[in-house]
C-alpha cells in the first residue's frame, strides 16, 4: 500500500510511528494509533514471522490500518534503512528483552543522533534497569502476571492454585500503558523538540493496577486471599446460575441498591432488614442468610434474560455473563456496532471483529485495511524512501527483506 | 491542612501545563485523571458535596494512591450556582472526564454543545458502562466493574472449567478503561491544540473489554469456536501452566517457541529434533504422548525442588518461568527493590503511606509524587479564588451547602 492510499482521519492524523516486536504487548500500541489515523509501519523479523500470526484471525484485527516490512535491522543494509525510517518517524516502539536494541548498537543516544525529537518506547518483561539477572529474562503474558503479583490474587480461594486471567490481560494492559505513555511523551516533545525514552516493564504495568489489594498487602504485610467469585466480605456470591443454565453477575451494594433489591424480593418488611445497611456482610446472621436464600431462589426460578431485565428495570446493577453467541444477538452490541466487519487481506474475505473503541465524535476512527501479510509493503515503503527497483531486488537476494 | 495553590504545583513531567477536571468516582475516571496528575498536569477532582467518593470507603487505602497529586473541589454542580462555577471552570480546562450513565450530562444541561460554547477546545471523556448511544434501556443501566466484565464477555472466559465464571481482580475493567480514557484524551488534546476544535470521547466499559480479548472473539465470529475456560493450566499445550513445588509455592512456566523447546526439552530428558519432535516445533500438545511425558517430568521436578530452585533451573535452560509472587515475595525481590517498584509518600495529614511508584519510567521528564490524595474540598478556596470568586462569595456557597469541606483522612 502506498502512502498516498492511506486515508486521512482521526486525532492522530499526521503522526508517524514505527513498531517492532512480537505478539501483543508492544505491537498492539501501533494498532491503536493506526485506528486513530496515525501512519504506522510495523517491522517484522526476517528470521521468522511473528508467532502471533499462528493465533488465527486476530492478526487481522491487531494489525489493522498498518503497513509492514519484514526487515533485518541487524544487517548493514537493514541498518541503513532503519536509519531512514528513524529520521522520518515521531515514535519508535520496540519490544524485546531489556537492552536488546542497545546490544545491537541501537542505543537511545544513537537514535537521538539521527532524530533528536524521537520518542523511543522500550517494552520488556522486566525493564531496562535493575537486577541484571532479571533484565535478560524473557517474558510472556502469564510470566508477567506471575511476577507482578497479579496471579496470586486471582483464582479460587486456597487450596486452588493461583490463576492467570484471560485473555492475555498482562499483555493488553502493558500495550495500553505503552500507547498512552508514548503519547504523553510526544505531547512534551512537540513543545520542546527534545525526545524522550520510555521504559515500560510488563510486570510493573500489572503491579500498578492492583488497587486496594496491593495497598493493603504492602502496608499491612498481609497477603489478601484469593476470592474467585466470592467476595471477601459480602455474603452473596456474585455470579449466580439461572433457571435456563445461564449465569448472571449481580453487583448488590450501596444503600439505595439494597433497598430496591430487598423490596423486589419482599424482604423490605422483614425486621432483620430495618437497620440501615450498605453491604450484606457474611457475619450478618439471619439477614445474610435470608438475603442469600432470596437471591438464589430468584435466579433459580427465572431465566438469565428475565433476571437481567427485571434487575435493570429496578436500577439494580446486573448483567448476563455474556458469551460470544449472546453478544451477536444483543441489542446494545448491535446498536453500537461493537462487532464490525472488514475485508481481510490474508484470507481474502470479509471478517468480523471488534470495532475501534472508544468512539470519537469529531475525529472518528476508521478501519481501512486488515492485518497485513508478511512483508507485504516492502516495495511501497522502500520506494518512498528513494530505493530503486534494482536495489530492492538486491535486498531480497541478500535476505535483508523478505516476503510471503 | 495543607493547601496547594496552582502556582505552587511543581512544574515537572510530560504533561505540565495541561488542565484536567474530573467528576468521577471509584477507579475508571479517577485513575485516568491520576495518570495526568502523575505526569505533571494540573488535575482538579470535583467531589460530590453531599456524598464522599465511594472509594474513600469501599477500597481500603487505594484512593490514597490513586488520587495523589490531585486538587479537590467539593461542589454541587446540580444546583444553578454550582453549575455556573463548573462552566467557568470549563473555560480554562483542556480535558473534562465524567463517569455517568449515557446521556446524564445532557439531562443536567451540560452536554458537549453547552461546554463547547464556553470552550471550543475542550476534550470531554464520557466513561459509562454501556455507552452514550445505542439502546436507551441499556444506556440507562447502572454499571460497576464486574457488570462490565460480565457484559463485555470477559467474565465468561475466566474461571475453572465447569465452574461459574469469575471476574478478574482487581477491577480490571475499571483500570483498562482508565488507560483508554487517558491515552485517547491525550491524543485528542494534541489534535485540539492544533485545530482549536475539541473532541468528545464516548468510552463504554464493556467495549474496552471486548477490544482486548485477542483471538477469542474472532475465532468465534469467524469459525464458531466457543471460548473454553482453561483454569490454571493450558487446556491444549504441555508445559504451559501453574505447577506446585516442594515448598508449596507455585511457579508458572511456558514451553512455547522453537528456541524454548530446543533448550528446554533436553533439560527434561526429552530429545528435540527427532521425527516426533522435528526442528522448528513450537509447542507440544497436551494430548500427545510427548506432551504427557513432558508434563510428568515437569511435575516430578517441581515436587522435588523449591519454587526458587525450579525458577532458576528452568530459566537456566531458556524456559520462561516465574514464581507466582505474593506481596511478601514482591517486597523482598531484588528486581522490585532495584527498580523501586514500591515507594512511600506523605498523606496530606503528614503520615506516611506505602504504595506503588509511577510507571512507566521516563528518561527526560520523570514523574513525581508531590502530594498525597486530597481531603474533601481541601482546595475549594484556592480553585475558586483562581476563578475570580471573592471571599464573600465563597462564604455564601458554603452557607448554601453548594460547597463542602470535611476531614476524611482520619476515618481511614
Amino acid at each position: 500500500m502506498k502512502k498516498s492510499e492511506i486515508p486521512k482521519f482521526g486525532n492522530l492524523q499526521g503522526l508517524k510511528v514505527i513498531t517492532s516486536g512480537s505478539a501483543i504487548a508492544g505491537p498492539f500500541a501501533g494498532a491503536l494509533f493506526a485506528e486513530q489515523g496515525a501512519e504506522v509501519i510495523y517491522l517484522e523479523n526476517t528470521a521468522v514471522p511473528d508467532m502471533f500470526r499462528m493465533f488465527g484471525d486476530v492478526w487481522s484485527s491487531e494489525h489493522r490500518n498498518e503497513r509492514t516490512m519484514a526487515l533485518d535491522i541487524q544487517s548493514p543494509e537493514g541498518r541503513e534503512i532503519l536509519v531512514k525510517l528513524v529520521q522520518w518517524c515521531d515514535i519508535l516502539i520496540e519490544s524485546s528483552k531489556g537492552g536488546t536494541w542497545a546490544k545491537w548498537g541501537l542505543t537511545d543516544e544513537f537514535l537521538w543522533g539521527i532524530n533528536p525529537k524521537l520518542v523511543i518506547t522500550h517494552v520488556s518483561g522486566f525493564g531496562l534497569t535493575g537486577d541484571p539477572d532479571y533484565i535478560k529474562r524473557g517474558s510472556f503474558d502469564p510470566i508477567g502476571q506471575a511476577f507482578s503479583g497479579y496471579m496470586a490474587i486471582n483464582g479460587e480461594p486456597e487450596p486452588a492454585p493461583p490463576y492467570a486471567p484471560k485473555p492475555f490481560t498482562g499483555d493488553y494492559v502493558t500495550a495500553l500503558n505503552t500507547t498512552w505513555a508514548t503519547l504523553a511523551a510526544l505531547y512534551r516533545t512537540q513543545q520542546t523538540g527534545v525526545g524522550e525514552s520510555v521504559d515500560v516493564a510488563q510486570y510493573e504495568c500489572l503491579v500498578r493496577i492492583q488497587g486496594n489489594f496491593l495497598l493493603e498487602g504492602v502496608n499491612s504485610g498481609k497477603q489478601p486471599p484469593r476470592m474467585g467469585n466470592k467476595d471477601l466480605k459480602s455474603a452473596l456470591e456474585n455470579v449466580q446460575k439461572c433457571q435456563d443454565g445461564n449465569y448472571v453477575m449481580l453487583a448488590l451494594g450501596g444503600g439505595a441498591v439494597l433497598r430496591r433489591v430487598e423490596k423486589l424480593w419482599g424482604l423490605d418488611g422483614d425486621p432483620d432488614f430495618q437497620e440501615p445497611h450498605t453491604v450484606i456482610f457474611k457475619e450478618d446472621g439471619p439477614r445474610a442468610e435470608k438475603f442469600v436464600k432470596a437471591a438464589v431462589e430468584f435466579c433459580r426460578t427465572h431465566t438469565a434474560e428475565e433476571v437481567d431485565r427485571i434487575m435493570n428495570e429496578n436500577q439494580i446493577p446486573c448483567s448476563i455473563v455474556m458469551t460470544y453467541d449472546k453478544m451477536l444477538d444483543n441489542p446494545q452490541y448491535k446498536a453500537r456496532e461493537t462487532i464490525t466487519e472488514w475485508y481481510d487481506e490474508i484470507g481474502g474475505r470479509r471478517i468480523k471483529g471488534v470495532a475501534p473503541i472508544p468512539r470519537f465524535r469529531n475525529n472518528p476512527s476508521q478501519i481501512f485495511r486488515s492485518g497485513h501479510t508478511y512483508g507485504m509493503d516492502n516495495e511501497d515503503v522502500l520506494s518512498e524512501f528513494g530505493y530503486s527497483e534494482n536495489e530492492i531486488k538486491a535486498f531480497y537476494d541478500k535476505g535483508v527483506i523478505k516476503k510471503k | 491542612m495543607i493547601m496547594v495553590r496552582r502556582a505552587e504545583i511543581p512544574q515537572f513531567g510530560l504533561l505540565s501545563g495541561v488542565k484536567v477536571v474530573h467528576n468521577t468516582v471509584s477507579i475508571a475516571g479517577p485513575f485516568a485523571a491520576e495518570l495526568y496528575a502523575e505526569y505533571g498536569a494540573d488535575v482538579i477532582w470535583i467531589e460530590n458535596a453531599k456524598v464522599p467518593c465511594m472509594s474513600r470507603v469501599a477500597t481500603g487505602n487505594a484512593w490514597q494512591q490513586d488520587r495523589r497529586n490531585q486538587r479537590n473541589l467539593s461542589i454541587d454542580i446540580s444546583l444553578p450556582k454550582g453549575k455556573e462555577i463548573f462552566l467557568k471552570l470549563m473555560e480554562e480546562t483542556d480535558v473534562f472526564i465524567s463517569a455517568a450513565r449515557g446521556g446524564q450530562y445532557e439531562k443536567m444541561g451540560l452536554g458537549d454543545e453547552v461546554l463547547w460554547e464556553r470552550n471550543p477546545r475542550l476534550v470531554t471523556v464520557k466513561i459509562s458502562g454501556f455507552g452514550q448511544t445505542g439502546r436507551p434501556d441499556y444506556m440507562n443501566r447502572p454499571s460497576y466493574d464486574p457488570i462490565a466484565q460480565a457484559f463485555g464477555g470477559y467474565m465468561a472466559m475466566n474461571g475453572f472449567p465447569g465452574m461459574p465464571s469469575m471476574p478478574t481482580n482487581p477491577l480490571t475493567a475499571d483500570y483498562m478503561s482508565a488507560l483508554f480514557a487517558f491515552g485517547t484524551s491525550v491524543a485528542a488534546v494534541m489534535k485540539s491544540r492544533e485545530t482549536g476544535r475539541g473532541e468528545s470521547i464516548d468510552l463504554a466499559q464493556y467495549e474496552v473489554l471486548m477490544r482486548t480479548q485477542s483471538r477469542y472473539p474472532m475465532d468465534f465470529l469467524e469459525q464458531g469456536i466457543p471460548f473454553v475456560k482453561e483454569g490454571s493450566h493450558s487446556a491444549y499445550f504441555a508445559g504451559y501452566g501453574t505447577y506446585s513445588c516442594q515448598d508449596e509455592k507455585e511457579v508458572y512456566m511456558l514451553y512455547l517457541g522453537a528456541g524454548v523447546l530446543k533448550r528446554g526439552l533436553p533439560f527434561m530428558g526429552i530429545e528435540f529434533g527427532t521425527e516426533k519432535i522435528p526442528p522448528g516445533t513450537n509447542l507440544l500438545y497436551l494430548s500427545s504422548p510427548e506432551g504427557q511425558l513432558l508434563e510428568e517430568r515437569i511435575k516430578a521436578f517441581c515436587q522435588s525442588h523449591t519454587a526458587e530452585e525450579v525458577e532458576k533451573a528452568f530459566l537456566a535452560h531458556g524456559v520462561p518461568c516465574s514464581r507466582i509472587m505474593d506481596y511478601n515475595d514482591c517486597l523482598k525481590d531484588p528486581q522490585y527493590v532495584a527498580r523501586e517498584v514500591f515507594t512511600e509518600w506523605k498523606k496530606v495529614n503528614g503520615e506516611s503511606v506505602k504504595g506503588v511508584n509511577i510507571f512507566p519510567k521516563f528518561k527526560n521528564y520523570p514523574a513525581q509524587i508531590w502530594r498525597g490524595a486530597p481531603n474533601i474540598g481541601m482546595d475549594n478556596e484556592d480553585i475558586l479564588t483562581e476563578l475570580g470568586l471573592t471571599e464573600e462569595q465563597i462564604k455564601e456557597l458554603y452557607g448554601k451547602k453548594i460547597l463542602t469541606q470535611r476531614d476524611y483522612l482520619n476515618n481511614i
